[in-house]
């Protein structure tokens, strides 16, 4: 089975601890650069829904703009009582420069 | 029991042999002068009351006149490097939200919400944000505090743009830490500071970033906690395996004014207490086999102390090495005191601070929310930031409870977790002696405590400064 990838944005356009949202068939996902690895999680935070993206990256870990709720970005779990709830998290590759997402494929351990 | 200290003035009496002083001027280099020029006096022996460290009357004291008049550090600014950065700290019951502008000035906000006072960020949060949005019917602000956003304005034609800006705290900083103070008629910081940045001239804080950060709960008042540390009079008794290696009876105590003291603990010198001599290489070897901090002992099988040196030359040298290595940077300028003692300092009211290359630690004693009872204990290591001058992101915090033992922070070295193990074991039995006891007060040692009985004055100070309006009798 083949799974599609689809091409969001270059590298260079997202620098260590930068984050941008894009639209996937019908997925809002939050494609982030985390001190130099790249991840994809969903960018709707799972305890009040406000939107990821801007929020600080540091130590694999971003928090929420509007509580603070911290993610892991590789696993998507959540630390606190307020983020009991973890993150989607989405398939990302890396090809020719082109940063990849995909709604269907399996995510890497 | 005989008692040798009757016959002279109070707090003129000292261990018996040769001084901190005389034994870091026998390294031959140049320490800072004023590591030896001794900075004491006698401030008086009346006991400490307990009740100063259980009563819920005096914890209220407190809060009412102290925490909310004193300088105090809330975060470092690498938890606040970029305009939306945001942290909020919290002491006793109140709540600050420190925040990085778009123009890269440092702010901080009572944290609530002007309209129904909820928490504009949660407790314990950090992050960054465009703006201060309220979670609970979105009230926003600006970074810089203007009003900018009612939803549903038309019920709110009471509310003014102008009144609606959100309050703020006093903020200043030095050393890289971003210090509050919610009293608006507070002297500036550099007047709290007073000799502080002086003595660490050479010793840019700010140019650290913190690489370990634990936060510990204790079972004790706040004072309790951080006297335990201002001391080393009690190394023999808690810390029986040091004593090869670290001075203890014969450590070097100074007092600046009101808000500063020091102590200068030697590191490669034995404790007096031992009658025995030891040769330069047994404590040596004693040193390294300790390992202080991490990695210490890492390549020094081999160390040997030639003729005529010292084993606080050799540590000396073998760290300055080991660290410059670790750090890409060159610390031979460094004199051995520097490189080895344990010089804290104390900043009022519940700081501690190391200008030396083995102990790069921070502490930090706040009260646990309203409870007399315990403390909140920060342990931060600041490491000097690379030459690449490529800030590392501050490490997240460890957080302990009240029953974990530092053996179980990740990385931390055995050694010195034992070390604090040992220091916070001995907490919950003064508390609850503290309530036991039916003297109704400690007794100090004239010099080795002074810096104790120095944090008492000064908080006396503040408790009882004229009341404000506003303030309860």
């Amino acid at each position: 089975m083949s799974h599609s990838f689809h091409t969001v944005f270059p590298v260079a356009d997202l620098p260590p601890g930068a984050s941008k949202a894009v639209q996937i068939d019908g997925h809002n996902i939050l494609v982030g650069n985390s001190a130099g690895e790249f991840f994809a999680v969903q960018n709707r935070c799972t305890h009040q829904d406000s939107p990821l993206e801007g929020g600080r990256i540091r130590n694999g870990l971003i928090a929420c703009p509007l509580h603070g709720v911290m993610f892991d970005v590789k696993t998507g779990c959540g630390r606190g009582q307020m983020g009991r709830v973890p993150l989607r998290t989405y398939a990302l590759q890396v090809s020719d420069g082109q940063i990849q997402v995909s709604v269907d494929a399996p995510v890497a351990a | 029991m005989n008692h040798p200290a009757e016959h002279i003035a109070p707090g003129a009496a000292r261990c018996p042999g040769p001084s901190t002083a005389e034994i870091i001027r026998a390294d031959g280099d140049q320490p800072p002068a004023h590591l030896t020029v001794p900075s004491y006096e006698f401030i008086g022996d009346r006991d400490i009351p307990f009740a100063r460290y259980t009563s819920r009357q005096f914890h209220e004291l407190e809060k009412e006149r102290l925490w909310t008049r004193v300088w105090q550090w809330a975060c470092r600014e690498d938890d606040i490097p970029g305009p939306g950065d945001y942290f909020v700290y919290e002491i006793t019951d109140k709540s600050v939200l420190i925040v990085r502008t778009e123009s890269g000035a440092i702010k901080a906000y009572p944290n609530a919400c002007l309209h129904r006072g909820t928490q504009l960020k949660p407790a314990g949060s950090a992050g960054r944000s465009k703006n201060l949005r309220c979670p609970f019917h979105g009230f926003t602000w600006s970074l810089e505090g203007a009003l900018e956003d009612v939803p549903c304005r038309w019920d709110f034609p009471h509310v003014q743009d102008e009144t609606f800006r959100l309050p703020e705290l006093k903020v200043d900083t030095w050393g890289g830490f971003v210090f509050i103070n919610f009293d608006q008629d507070a002297p500036p910081l550099a007047e709290h500071l007073g000799v502080l940045p002086e003595h660490f001239a050479k010793w840019d804080l700010a140019a650290k970033f913190t690489a370990r950060h634990v936060r510990k709960l204790l079972p004790a008042n706040w004072k309790a906690c951080l006297e335990a540390f201002l001391e080393s009079y009690h190394v023999l008794e808690t810390h029986p395996q040091g004593v090869l290696t670290v001075g203890d009876a014969n450590s070097q105590y100074d007092i600046y004014g009101d808000n500063l003291s020091r102590f200068v603990h030697l590191v490669g010198y034995p404790s007096p207490h031992l009658k025995e001599s030891f040769s330069q290489q047994q404590i040596l070897d004693a040193l390294l086999g300790e390992g202080v901090v991490e990695g210490v002992a890492e390549g020094a099988d081999k160390l040997r102390v030639p003729e005529g040196q010292t084993a606080r030359q050799v540590f000396a040298t073998h760290l300055q090495g080991m660290f410059g290595q670790a750090y890409g940077r060159d610390f031979s300028h460094l004199s051995i005191s520097e490189t080895i003692d344990a010089i804290e300092y104390c900043l009022f009211p519940n700081t501690c601070l190391f200008p030396s290359l083995l102990f790069p630690m921070v502490y930090r004693f706040r009260p646990n929310g309203d409870d007399p009872d315990s403390c909140i204990f920060d342990l931060l290591f600041l490491q000097p930031v690379p030459d690449s001058g490529v800030r590392p992101d501050p490490a997240e915090v460890i957080e302990l409870g009240f029953e974990q033992s530092f053996h179980e922070v990740p990385g931390f070295d055995p050694g010195l977790a034992t070390i604090y193990d040992q220091d916070t074991g001995n907490l919950i039995g003064q508390q609850r002696g503290f309530k036991s006891s039916t003297k109704p007060g400690q007794t100090l040692g004239n010099y080795q405590e002074v810096r104790i009985r120095q944090l008492h004055q000064t908080l006396d100070k503040y408790l009882n400064a004229p009341i404000r309006q506003g303030e309860r009798a």
